[in-house]
Protein backbone atom coordinates (compact mmCIF):
# COMPACT_ATOMS: atom_id res chain seq x y z
CA UNK A 1 0.00 0.00 0.00
CA UNK A 2 2.67 2.47 1.08
CA UNK A 3 4.89 1.28 -1.73
CA UNK A 4 2.10 1.89 -4.24
CA UNK A 5 1.47 5.32 -2.82
CA UNK A 6 5.14 6.24 -3.03
CA UNK A 7 5.20 5.02 -6.59
CA UNK A 8 2.18 7.14 -7.40
CA UNK A 9 3.78 10.25 -5.94
CA UNK A 10 7.05 9.71 -7.74
CA UNK A 11 5.24 9.03 -10.97
CA UNK A 12 3.11 12.12 -10.74
CA UNK A 13 6.02 14.43 -10.09
CA UNK A 14 8.83 12.97 -12.16
CA UNK A 15 7.40 10.99 -15.01
CA UNK A 16 5.03 13.23 -16.93
CA UNK A 17 5.34 11.09 -20.05
CA UNK A 18 4.16 8.05 -18.19
CA UNK A 19 1.38 10.11 -16.66
CA UNK A 20 0.21 11.23 -20.05
CA UNK A 21 0.39 7.74 -21.42
CA UNK A 22 -1.75 6.80 -18.42
CA UNK A 23 -4.25 9.64 -18.67
CA UNK A 24 -7.06 8.85 -21.07
CA UNK A 25 -7.81 12.51 -21.71
CA UNK A 26 -4.29 13.50 -22.69
CA UNK A 27 -3.68 10.34 -24.66
CA UNK A 28 -6.89 11.09 -26.56
CA UNK A 29 -5.75 14.67 -27.24
CA UNK A 30 -2.55 13.39 -28.84
CA UNK A 31 -4.00 10.42 -30.74
CA UNK A 32 -6.82 12.49 -32.21
CA UNK A 33 -4.26 14.74 -33.85
CA UNK A 34 -2.31 11.93 -35.49
CA UNK A 35 -2.90 10.78 -39.06
CA UNK A 36 -4.83 7.51 -39.34
CA UNK A 37 -1.74 5.56 -40.44
CA UNK A 38 0.18 6.59 -37.30
CA UNK A 39 -2.77 5.67 -35.10
CA UNK A 40 -2.88 2.20 -36.67
CA UNK A 41 0.88 1.83 -36.25
CA UNK A 42 0.67 2.72 -32.56
CA UNK A 43 -1.89 -0.02 -31.91
CA UNK A 44 1.03 -2.23 -30.99
CA UNK A 45 2.50 0.11 -28.37
CA UNK A 46 0.59 -1.54 -25.51
CA UNK A 47 -2.72 -3.20 -24.64
CA UNK A 48 -4.02 0.09 -23.30
CA UNK A 49 -3.20 2.02 -26.47
CA UNK A 50 -4.65 -0.76 -28.56
CA UNK A 51 -7.96 -0.87 -26.75
CA UNK A 52 -8.13 2.93 -26.83
CA UNK A 53 -7.52 2.99 -30.60
CA UNK A 54 -9.99 0.16 -31.34
CA UNK A 55 -12.80 1.91 -29.50
CA UNK A 56 -15.53 2.81 -32.05
CA UNK A 57 -16.23 6.07 -30.24
CA UNK A 58 -12.57 7.11 -30.57
CA UNK A 59 -12.67 6.19 -34.28
CA UNK A 60 -15.74 8.33 -34.75
CA UNK A 61 -14.08 11.30 -33.03
CA UNK A 62 -10.94 10.78 -35.06
CA UNK A 63 -12.73 10.63 -38.41
CA UNK A 64 -14.66 13.78 -37.51
CA UNK A 65 -11.41 15.65 -37.09
CA UNK A 66 -9.50 14.14 -39.99
CA UNK A 67 -12.28 14.72 -42.53
CA UNK A 68 -11.34 18.40 -42.69
CA UNK A 69 -7.90 17.78 -44.16
CA UNK A 70 -7.05 16.72 -47.70
CA UNK A 71 -4.00 14.48 -47.37
CA UNK A 72 -3.30 13.71 -50.98
CA UNK A 73 -4.67 12.42 -54.28
CA UNK A 74 -5.38 9.15 -56.00
CA UNK A 75 -4.75 9.13 -59.74
CA UNK A 76 -6.65 6.60 -61.81
CA UNK A 77 -6.28 5.96 -65.51
CA UNK A 78 -8.49 4.40 -68.12
CA UNK A 79 -7.06 2.31 -70.89
CA UNK A 80 -8.68 -0.44 -72.91
CA UNK A 81 -12.00 0.29 -71.19
CA UNK A 82 -10.42 -0.75 -67.92
CA UNK A 83 -9.45 1.42 -65.00
CA UNK A 84 -6.57 1.08 -62.66
CA UNK A 85 -4.87 3.01 -59.91
CA UNK A 86 -1.71 4.72 -61.13
CA UNK A 87 -0.53 6.74 -58.18
CA UNK A 88 -1.31 7.82 -54.69
CA UNK A 89 0.63 10.71 -53.31
CA UNK A 90 0.46 12.64 -50.06
CA UNK A 91 0.98 16.40 -50.11
CA UNK A 92 3.14 16.27 -46.98
CA UNK A 93 5.24 13.34 -48.15
CA UNK A 94 8.62 14.75 -49.12
CA UNK A 95 10.30 11.50 -50.07
CA UNK A 96 11.12 11.04 -53.73
CA UNK A 97 9.97 7.46 -53.73
CA UNK A 98 6.21 7.36 -53.64
CA UNK A 99 4.85 3.90 -53.50
CA UNK A 100 1.19 3.04 -53.29
CA UNK A 101 0.80 1.31 -49.89
CA UNK A 102 0.89 -2.47 -50.31
CA UNK A 103 -2.63 -3.03 -49.03
CA UNK A 104 -4.17 -0.71 -51.60
CA UNK A 105 -2.02 -2.19 -54.36
CA UNK A 106 -3.01 -5.72 -53.38
CA UNK A 107 -6.68 -4.76 -53.26
CA UNK A 108 -6.74 -2.97 -56.62
CA UNK A 109 -4.60 -5.62 -58.31
CA UNK A 110 -7.08 -8.31 -57.40
CA UNK A 111 -9.62 -6.92 -59.88
CA UNK A 112 -9.55 -6.61 -63.65
CA UNK A 113 -10.76 -3.04 -63.48
CA UNK A 114 -11.09 -0.60 -60.60
CA UNK A 115 -13.21 2.31 -61.67
CA UNK A 116 -13.45 5.21 -59.26
CA UNK A 117 -17.02 6.48 -59.15
CA UNK A 118 -16.71 8.97 -56.35
CA UNK A 119 -14.83 9.83 -53.21
CA UNK A 120 -16.03 11.56 -50.10
CA UNK A 121 -14.17 12.34 -46.86
CA UNK A 122 -11.79 9.41 -47.17
CA UNK A 123 -14.12 6.74 -48.56
CA UNK A 124 -14.06 5.65 -52.19
CA UNK A 125 -17.00 4.31 -54.15
CA UNK A 126 -15.65 1.84 -56.72
CA UNK A 127 -16.99 -0.21 -59.59
CA UNK A 128 -14.99 -3.42 -59.79
CA UNK A 129 -14.67 -6.09 -62.45
CA UNK A 130 -13.86 -9.57 -61.20
CA UNK A 131 -10.63 -10.99 -62.64
CA UNK A 132 -12.07 -14.15 -64.16
CA UNK A 133 -15.60 -13.26 -65.22
CA UNK A 134 -17.67 -10.27 -66.25
CA UNK A 135 -19.35 -9.79 -62.90
CA UNK A 136 -19.64 -6.21 -61.80
CA UNK A 137 -19.26 -5.31 -58.16
CA UNK A 138 -19.92 -2.01 -56.48
CA UNK A 139 -18.25 -1.28 -53.18
CA UNK A 140 -17.34 1.36 -50.64
CA UNK A 141 -13.68 1.14 -49.72
CA UNK A 142 -11.65 2.74 -46.95
CA UNK A 143 -8.09 2.56 -48.32
CA UNK A 144 -6.56 3.51 -44.98
CA UNK A 145 -8.05 0.68 -42.95
CA UNK A 146 -8.23 -1.56 -46.03
CA UNK A 147 -11.86 -2.48 -45.35
CA UNK A 148 -14.57 -2.58 -47.97
CA UNK A 149 -18.28 -3.32 -48.11
CA UNK A 150 -20.05 -4.49 -51.22
CA UNK A 151 -23.09 -2.54 -52.28
CA UNK A 152 -25.98 -4.54 -53.77
CA UNK A 153 -26.74 -3.73 -57.38
CA UNK A 154 -29.60 -1.27 -57.73
CA UNK A 155 -32.68 -2.62 -59.45
CA UNK A 156 -32.49 -1.44 -63.06
CA UNK A 157 -33.80 -2.93 -66.27
CA UNK A 158 -31.91 -3.80 -69.44
CA UNK A 159 -32.70 -0.54 -71.17
CA UNK A 160 -31.36 1.56 -68.34
CA UNK A 161 -27.81 2.45 -67.48
CA UNK A 162 -26.10 3.67 -64.34
CA UNK A 163 -24.75 7.13 -65.03
CA UNK A 164 -22.98 7.55 -61.75
CA UNK A 165 -22.89 6.77 -58.06
CA UNK A 166 -21.95 9.43 -55.52
CA UNK A 167 -21.11 8.94 -51.86
CA UNK A 168 -22.60 11.10 -49.15
CA UNK A 169 -20.43 10.72 -46.06
CA UNK A 170 -19.93 13.38 -43.44
CA UNK A 171 -18.43 12.01 -40.21
CA UNK A 172 -19.28 15.30 -38.49
CA UNK A 173 -22.98 14.49 -38.87
CA UNK A 174 -23.09 10.71 -38.84
CA UNK A 175 -20.77 7.74 -38.98
CA UNK A 176 -22.97 6.16 -41.68
CA UNK A 177 -22.70 6.92 -45.36
CA UNK A 178 -25.36 7.07 -48.03
CA UNK A 179 -25.05 6.56 -51.77
CA UNK A 180 -26.96 8.22 -54.55
CA UNK A 181 -27.23 6.47 -57.88
CA UNK A 182 -28.26 8.25 -61.05
CA UNK A 183 -29.89 6.04 -63.65
CA UNK A 184 -30.56 6.99 -67.24
CA UNK A 185 -33.91 5.62 -68.39
CA UNK A 186 -34.96 4.88 -71.92
CA UNK A 187 -35.54 8.21 -73.77
CA UNK A 188 -32.90 9.90 -71.67
CA UNK A 189 -34.91 10.67 -68.56
CA UNK A 190 -33.08 10.32 -65.30
CA UNK A 191 -34.13 8.73 -62.06
CA UNK A 192 -32.50 8.91 -58.68
CA UNK A 193 -31.99 6.07 -56.20
CA UNK A 194 -30.53 6.40 -52.74
CA UNK A 195 -28.95 3.74 -50.58
CA UNK A 196 -28.45 3.56 -46.86
CA UNK A 197 -29.36 -0.01 -45.92
CA UNK A 198 -31.14 -0.78 -49.15
CA UNK A 199 -31.95 1.01 -52.38
CA UNK A 200 -34.94 3.28 -52.54
CA UNK A 201 -36.50 5.29 -55.33
CA UNK A 202 -35.90 8.99 -54.68
CA UNK A 203 -36.99 10.81 -57.79
CA UNK A 204 -38.20 9.74 -61.19
CA UNK A 205 -38.67 11.01 -64.70
CA UNK A 206 -36.50 14.05 -64.26
CA UNK A 207 -35.60 15.53 -67.58
CA UNK A 208 -32.22 17.16 -67.33
CA UNK A 209 -31.00 19.16 -70.25
CA UNK A 210 -27.36 19.21 -71.13
CA UNK A 211 -24.39 17.31 -69.87
CA UNK A 212 -23.64 17.22 -66.16
CA UNK A 213 -20.45 16.17 -64.45
CA UNK A 214 -22.35 13.60 -62.37
CA UNK A 215 -19.19 11.66 -61.61
CA UNK A 216 -17.68 14.69 -59.92
CA UNK A 217 -20.42 15.62 -57.50
CA UNK A 218 -19.37 17.32 -54.30
CA UNK A 219 -21.03 16.48 -51.00
CA UNK A 220 -21.27 19.22 -48.41
CA UNK A 221 -23.68 19.81 -45.51
CA UNK A 222 -26.13 17.10 -46.49
CA UNK A 223 -26.36 18.03 -50.17
CA UNK A 224 -24.62 16.79 -53.31
CA UNK A 225 -23.80 19.43 -55.90
CA UNK A 226 -23.17 18.97 -59.63
CA UNK A 227 -21.87 21.35 -62.26
CA UNK A 228 -22.46 21.45 -65.97
CA UNK A 229 -20.78 22.85 -69.05
CA UNK A 230 -23.86 24.59 -70.45
CA UNK A 231 -26.75 24.24 -68.01
CA UNK A 232 -27.75 25.51 -64.60
CA UNK A 233 -26.03 23.66 -61.75
CA UNK A 234 -28.16 21.26 -59.72
CA UNK A 235 -28.03 19.74 -56.27
CA UNK A 236 -29.71 16.91 -54.41
CA UNK A 237 -30.72 17.31 -50.79
CA UNK A 238 -29.97 13.91 -49.22
CA UNK A 239 -32.06 14.59 -46.11
CA UNK A 240 -35.25 15.48 -47.99
CA UNK A 241 -34.70 13.54 -51.22
CA UNK A 242 -35.19 16.54 -53.44
CA UNK A 243 -33.45 17.77 -56.55
CA UNK A 244 -33.01 21.51 -56.86
CA UNK A 245 -31.47 24.10 -59.12
CA UNK A 246 -28.60 25.95 -57.46
CA UNK A 247 -26.79 29.18 -58.39
CA UNK A 248 -24.51 28.83 -61.42
CA UNK A 249 -21.70 30.82 -62.89
CA UNK A 250 -22.50 32.63 -66.12
CA UNK A 251 -21.73 30.95 -69.42
CA UNK A 252 -19.21 33.17 -71.24
CA UNK A 253 -20.58 34.63 -74.45
CA UNK A 254 -19.24 33.33 -77.71
CA UNK A 255 -17.80 30.25 -76.09
CA UNK A 256 -18.74 26.64 -76.17
CA UNK A 257 -19.86 26.56 -72.55
CA UNK A 258 -17.94 27.00 -69.33
CA UNK A 259 -14.37 25.83 -69.26
CA UNK A 260 -14.49 24.10 -65.92
CA UNK A 261 -11.09 23.11 -64.61
CA UNK A 262 -12.10 21.88 -61.18
CA UNK A 263 -15.01 21.57 -58.79
CA UNK A 264 -14.49 20.66 -55.15
CA UNK A 265 -14.82 21.48 -51.51
CA UNK A 266 -12.32 22.85 -49.05
CA UNK A 267 -12.70 24.03 -45.44
CA UNK A 268 -16.47 23.84 -45.70
CA UNK A 269 -16.80 25.87 -48.91
CA UNK A 270 -17.57 24.91 -52.49
CA UNK A 271 -15.00 25.95 -55.07
CA UNK A 272 -15.24 26.05 -58.81
CA UNK A 273 -12.29 26.87 -61.04
CA UNK A 274 -12.89 28.08 -64.57
CA UNK A 275 -10.57 29.28 -67.26
CA UNK A 276 -10.70 33.08 -67.56
CA UNK A 277 -12.02 34.38 -70.90
CA UNK A 278 -8.94 36.57 -71.43
CA UNK A 279 -6.37 33.79 -71.62
CA UNK A 280 -6.09 30.16 -70.69
CA UNK A 281 -3.28 30.67 -68.16
CA UNK A 282 -5.57 32.80 -66.02
CA UNK A 283 -7.86 30.94 -63.64
CA UNK A 284 -10.94 32.20 -61.85
CA UNK A 285 -11.42 30.55 -58.49
CA UNK A 286 -15.07 30.93 -57.49
CA UNK A 287 -16.45 30.29 -54.05
CA UNK A 288 -20.14 29.85 -53.29
CA UNK A 289 -21.36 32.47 -50.79
CA UNK A 290 -22.15 31.13 -47.32
CA UNK A 291 -25.85 31.83 -47.87
CA UNK A 292 -25.69 29.88 -51.17
CA UNK A 293 -26.92 32.97 -53.02
CA UNK A 294 -24.24 33.21 -55.70
CA UNK A 295 -20.70 32.47 -56.78
CA UNK A 296 -18.06 35.15 -56.38
CA UNK A 297 -14.51 35.26 -57.67
CA UNK A 298 -12.34 34.67 -54.63
CA UNK A 299 -9.00 34.50 -56.39
CA UNK A 300 -7.68 35.06 -59.88
CA UNK A 301 -4.58 32.92 -60.34
CA UNK A 302 -2.08 33.61 -63.08
CA UNK A 303 -0.01 30.55 -63.97
CA UNK A 304 1.81 32.23 -66.83
CA UNK A 305 5.10 32.31 -64.90
CA UNK A 306 4.91 28.56 -64.50
CA UNK A 307 5.07 28.09 -68.26
CA UNK A 308 8.58 29.56 -68.22
CA UNK A 309 9.65 27.26 -65.38
CA UNK A 310 8.04 24.25 -67.01
CA UNK A 311 8.32 24.67 -70.79
CA UNK A 312 6.60 21.33 -71.37
CA UNK A 313 3.37 23.10 -70.49
CA UNK A 314 3.53 25.05 -73.73
CA UNK A 315 2.12 23.54 -76.92
CA UNK A 316 3.85 24.92 -80.01
CA UNK A 317 2.70 24.76 -83.60
CA UNK A 318 5.22 22.28 -85.05
CA UNK A 319 6.45 24.45 -87.93
CA UNK A 320 6.10 28.06 -86.90
CA UNK A 321 6.67 27.24 -83.19
CA UNK A 322 3.89 29.67 -82.32
CA UNK A 323 2.30 29.03 -78.96
CA UNK A 324 -1.07 27.48 -79.64
CA UNK A 325 -2.04 26.29 -76.19
CA UNK A 326 -1.05 25.06 -72.77
CA UNK A 327 -1.16 21.68 -71.10
CA UNK A 328 -1.98 21.82 -67.45
CA UNK A 329 -4.89 20.90 -65.27
CA UNK A 330 -6.10 21.54 -61.76
CA UNK A 331 -6.35 18.37 -59.71
CA UNK A 332 -7.15 19.87 -56.36
CA UNK A 333 -7.69 23.16 -54.58
CA UNK A 334 -7.06 23.52 -50.86
CA UNK A 335 -8.07 26.77 -49.20
CA UNK A 336 -6.89 27.36 -45.65
CA UNK A 337 -7.42 23.85 -44.28
CA UNK A 338 -4.10 23.76 -42.48
CA UNK A 339 -1.59 26.51 -41.62
CA UNK A 340 -3.77 28.95 -43.60
CA UNK A 341 -2.25 27.75 -46.87
CA UNK A 342 -4.07 28.19 -50.15
CA UNK A 343 -2.74 25.88 -52.81
CA UNK A 344 -3.55 24.50 -56.19
CA UNK A 345 -2.37 21.05 -57.13
CA UNK A 346 -1.54 21.22 -60.81
CA UNK A 347 -0.90 18.44 -63.22
CA UNK A 348 1.68 19.23 -65.90
CA UNK A 349 3.22 16.89 -68.43
CA UNK A 350 5.70 14.78 -66.45
CA UNK A 351 4.91 16.16 -63.02
CA UNK A 352 2.47 17.18 -60.34
CA UNK A 353 3.19 20.34 -58.42
CA UNK A 354 1.57 22.24 -55.62
CA UNK A 355 1.39 25.97 -56.09
CA UNK A 356 0.86 28.18 -53.08
CA UNK A 357 -1.10 31.04 -54.61
CA UNK A 358 -0.41 33.47 -51.78
CA UNK A 359 3.37 33.35 -51.62
CA UNK A 360 3.69 31.85 -55.13
CA UNK A 361 5.93 29.03 -53.98
CA UNK A 362 6.09 25.76 -55.87
CA UNK A 363 6.64 22.27 -54.55
CA UNK A 364 7.14 19.30 -56.84
CA UNK A 365 5.00 16.43 -55.62
CA UNK A 366 5.42 13.65 -58.13
CA UNK A 367 7.35 12.96 -61.29
CA UNK A 368 5.87 10.71 -63.94
CA UNK A 369 7.29 9.44 -67.18
CA UNK A 370 5.78 11.25 -70.14
CA UNK A 371 5.33 8.04 -72.10
CA UNK A 372 3.34 6.62 -69.22
CA UNK A 373 0.73 9.21 -69.81
CA UNK A 374 -0.81 8.43 -73.13
CA UNK A 375 -4.26 8.42 -71.71
CA UNK A 376 -6.90 7.91 -74.24
CA UNK A 377 -10.04 9.85 -73.53
CA UNK A 378 -12.77 9.70 -76.13
CA UNK A 379 -10.17 9.15 -78.78
CA UNK A 380 -7.89 12.00 -77.78
CA UNK A 381 -4.41 11.42 -76.50
CA UNK A 382 -3.75 13.31 -73.32
CA UNK A 383 -0.35 13.88 -71.81
CA UNK A 384 -1.28 14.95 -68.34
CA UNK A 385 -3.74 13.87 -65.69
CA UNK A 386 -7.05 15.67 -65.72
CA UNK A 387 -9.45 16.76 -63.04
CA UNK A 388 -11.53 13.62 -63.53
CA UNK A 389 -8.56 11.29 -62.97
CA UNK A 390 -7.92 12.63 -59.51
CA UNK A 391 -9.74 11.65 -56.33
CA UNK A 392 -9.07 13.17 -52.93
CA UNK A 393 -7.30 11.07 -50.37
CA UNK A 394 -8.34 11.78 -46.80
CA UNK A 395 -6.90 9.52 -44.13
CA UNK A 396 -9.77 8.21 -42.08
CA UNK A 397 -10.41 5.45 -39.58
CA UNK A 398 -14.10 5.46 -40.53
CA UNK A 399 -15.75 2.06 -40.55
CA UNK A 400 -17.34 0.88 -43.78
CA UNK B 1 -7.90 55.70 0.53
CA UNK B 2 -4.28 54.57 0.78
CA UNK B 3 -5.41 51.24 2.13
CA UNK B 4 -7.86 50.70 -0.69
CA UNK B 5 -5.17 51.46 -3.27
CA UNK B 6 -2.70 49.00 -1.83
CA UNK B 7 -5.32 46.26 -1.65
CA UNK B 8 -6.07 46.83 -5.33
CA UNK B 9 -2.42 46.27 -6.18
CA UNK B 10 -2.31 43.15 -4.07
CA UNK B 11 -5.46 41.91 -5.67
CA UNK B 12 -3.93 42.34 -9.11
CA UNK B 13 -0.96 40.10 -8.38
CA UNK B 14 -0.84 36.42 -7.64
CA UNK B 15 2.04 34.30 -6.46
CA UNK B 16 2.44 30.88 -8.07
CA UNK B 17 4.62 28.33 -6.32
CA UNK B 18 6.21 25.46 -8.22
CA UNK B 19 6.66 21.93 -6.90
CA UNK B 20 10.29 22.84 -6.10
CA UNK B 21 9.12 25.73 -3.91
CA UNK B 22 10.11 28.54 -6.28
CA UNK B 23 7.69 31.46 -6.28
CA UNK B 24 6.64 33.61 -9.22
CA UNK B 25 4.59 36.79 -8.99
CA UNK B 26 2.20 37.26 -11.87
CA UNK B 27 -0.59 39.70 -12.69
CA UNK B 28 -3.97 38.19 -11.96
CA UNK B 29 -5.30 39.19 -15.38
CA UNK B 30 -2.55 37.07 -16.97
CA UNK B 31 -2.80 34.13 -14.58
CA UNK B 32 -6.56 33.67 -15.01
CA UNK B 33 -6.02 32.30 -18.52
CA UNK B 34 -5.74 29.19 -16.41
CA UNK B 35 -9.31 28.16 -15.59
CA UNK B 36 -8.02 26.34 -12.52
CA UNK B 37 -6.45 29.54 -11.16
CA UNK B 38 -9.47 31.59 -12.22
CA UNK B 39 -11.77 29.33 -10.23
CA UNK B 40 -9.48 29.61 -7.20
CA UNK B 41 -9.51 33.39 -7.47
CA UNK B 42 -13.29 33.46 -7.79
CA UNK B 43 -13.69 31.14 -4.83
CA UNK B 44 -11.51 33.49 -2.83
CA UNK B 45 -8.84 30.92 -2.03
CA UNK B 46 -5.99 32.78 -3.65
CA UNK B 47 -5.31 35.29 -0.91
CA UNK B 48 -1.80 33.99 -0.40
CA UNK B 49 0.42 31.80 -2.49
CA UNK B 50 -1.06 29.32 -5.00
CA UNK B 51 0.86 26.06 -4.67
CA UNK B 52 1.18 24.12 -7.92
CA UNK B 53 2.45 20.84 -6.58
CA UNK B 54 2.25 19.17 -9.99
CA UNK B 55 4.27 21.76 -11.90
CA UNK B 56 8.06 21.93 -11.62
CA UNK B 57 9.97 25.20 -11.86
CA UNK B 58 11.22 24.83 -15.43
CA UNK B 59 7.74 23.98 -16.68
CA UNK B 60 6.14 26.81 -14.73
CA UNK B 61 8.59 29.31 -16.25
CA UNK B 62 7.52 28.13 -19.74
CA UNK B 63 3.82 28.27 -18.86
CA UNK B 64 4.18 31.82 -17.52
CA UNK B 65 6.13 32.84 -20.64
CA UNK B 66 3.23 31.51 -22.72
CA UNK B 67 0.53 33.21 -20.67
CA UNK B 68 2.38 36.53 -20.77
CA UNK B 69 2.69 36.44 -24.54
CA UNK B 70 -0.92 35.43 -25.03
CA UNK B 71 -2.32 38.17 -22.84
CA UNK B 72 -0.10 40.87 -24.31
CA UNK B 73 -2.15 43.45 -26.14
CA UNK B 74 0.85 44.80 -28.04
CA UNK B 75 1.51 41.66 -30.09
CA UNK B 76 -0.42 40.92 -33.26
CA UNK B 77 -1.67 37.59 -34.53
CA UNK B 78 1.41 36.92 -36.63
CA UNK B 79 3.76 37.55 -33.69
CA UNK B 80 1.75 35.16 -31.57
CA UNK B 81 1.83 32.52 -34.29
CA UNK B 82 5.60 32.84 -34.56
CA UNK B 83 5.93 32.73 -30.80
CA UNK B 84 3.89 29.50 -30.68
CA UNK B 85 6.04 27.95 -33.39
CA UNK B 86 9.24 28.77 -31.48
CA UNK B 87 7.70 27.85 -28.15
CA UNK B 88 7.43 24.15 -29.05
CA UNK B 89 10.93 23.89 -30.53
CA UNK B 90 12.06 22.05 -27.42
CA UNK B 91 12.48 18.40 -26.45
CA UNK B 92 9.40 16.19 -26.58
CA UNK B 93 9.81 15.43 -22.88
CA UNK B 94 9.60 19.13 -22.09
CA UNK B 95 6.51 19.54 -24.29
CA UNK B 96 4.91 16.62 -22.46
CA UNK B 97 5.68 18.34 -19.13
CA UNK B 98 3.96 21.48 -20.37
CA UNK B 99 1.06 19.50 -21.81
CA UNK B 100 0.43 17.95 -18.45
CA UNK B 101 0.68 21.31 -16.71
CA UNK B 102 -1.71 22.84 -19.26
CA UNK B 103 -4.16 20.06 -18.50
CA UNK B 104 -3.86 20.56 -14.75
CA UNK B 105 -4.06 24.35 -15.01
CA UNK B 106 -6.81 24.07 -17.64
CA UNK B 107 -5.34 26.34 -20.33
CA UNK B 108 -7.07 25.04 -23.46
CA UNK B 109 -5.02 26.88 -26.09
CA UNK B 110 -1.73 25.73 -24.55
CA UNK B 111 -3.04 22.17 -24.33
CA UNK B 112 -4.00 22.29 -28.02
CA UNK B 113 -0.61 23.70 -28.99
CA UNK B 114 1.32 21.04 -27.07
CA UNK B 115 -0.87 18.12 -28.16
CA UNK B 116 -0.50 19.23 -31.79
CA UNK B 117 3.28 19.55 -31.36
CA UNK B 118 3.61 16.10 -29.78
CA UNK B 119 1.47 14.55 -32.54
CA UNK B 120 3.60 16.23 -35.20
CA UNK B 121 6.80 15.00 -33.63
CA UNK B 122 5.75 11.38 -33.14
CA UNK B 123 3.61 10.78 -36.23
CA UNK B 124 6.40 9.18 -38.27
CA UNK B 125 8.04 7.37 -35.39
CA UNK B 126 8.20 3.65 -34.75
CA UNK B 127 6.17 2.08 -31.91
CA UNK B 128 9.47 1.20 -30.18
CA UNK B 129 10.51 4.86 -30.04
CA UNK B 130 7.03 5.94 -28.90
CA UNK B 131 7.27 3.46 -26.02
CA UNK B 132 10.59 4.97 -24.98
CA UNK B 133 9.24 8.51 -25.14
CA UNK B 134 6.22 7.63 -23.02
CA UNK B 135 8.13 5.23 -20.71
CA UNK B 136 5.90 2.33 -21.68
CA UNK B 137 7.00 -1.28 -21.45
CA UNK B 138 5.30 -3.42 -24.05
CA UNK B 139 2.85 -5.83 -22.49
CA UNK B 140 2.45 -7.87 -25.68
CA UNK B 141 4.20 -11.16 -26.28
CA UNK B 142 6.35 -11.07 -29.46
CA UNK B 143 3.73 -13.32 -31.13
CA UNK B 144 0.89 -10.97 -30.20
CA UNK B 145 2.80 -7.96 -31.46
CA UNK B 146 3.62 -9.67 -34.75
CA UNK B 147 -0.07 -10.48 -35.16
CA UNK B 148 -1.12 -6.87 -34.62
CA UNK B 149 1.50 -5.63 -37.05
CA UNK B 150 0.16 -8.10 -39.58
CA UNK B 151 -3.32 -6.59 -39.37
CA UNK B 152 -2.09 -3.35 -40.95
CA UNK B 153 1.38 -4.02 -42.40
CA UNK B 154 1.15 -0.90 -44.60
CA UNK B 155 1.12 1.33 -41.51
CA UNK B 156 4.74 0.24 -40.99
CA UNK B 157 5.86 0.98 -44.55
CA UNK B 158 7.82 4.00 -45.73
CA UNK B 159 10.62 5.89 -44.06
CA UNK B 160 9.95 5.77 -40.35
CA UNK B 161 11.71 7.98 -37.86
CA UNK B 162 13.82 6.14 -35.28
CA UNK B 163 15.07 9.19 -33.35
CA UNK B 164 14.04 9.73 -29.76
CA UNK B 165 13.33 13.43 -30.13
Amino acid sequence: MTENFKQMISKSSFCPAENIAGSDDLLKEILLRLPASSVLRFSCVSHRWRSFISDPYFRQLHSRRSSAITDGLFLFRKSDKKYHLDHLFNFSDTSKRKVVPSNIRTFTDSFRSVEPLHCCNGLLCLKLLQPDNDDVLYCVYNPRTNRHTNIPLPDINDEEEIVSMNLAFDPKRSSNYKIICIVKERLGFLRWLTFSNNWKESGQGVRVRGEYYFGKGVFLNGTIYWTSKHSAFVCFDMDNDSLKIMPSTSVPEGRNGRKIKYFGESAGNLHLIEENVLRSTLLNVFELENDYSNWYVKYVVDVDDLTRLFPLMVINEPESLDVIGYQFDVLCFVDGEKDGKTMLVLSLPEKMISYDIKNMSIKELLNVQLEELHLSIEGFIVYNYKWYHAYKHVETLALV
Amino acid sequence: MAEAASSTIEKNNLTLKSSYGDEFVLEESIAIQSVTIKNMVEDGCSSSVIPLSKVDTGTLIKVIEYMKMHSSTSSNEEEIQNFDKEFVRISIKTILNILEAANFLDIRSLLDLCAEAVANRIKNKTPEVVRKIFNITSDFTPEEEAEIRNETPWAFEGDLDHSLD
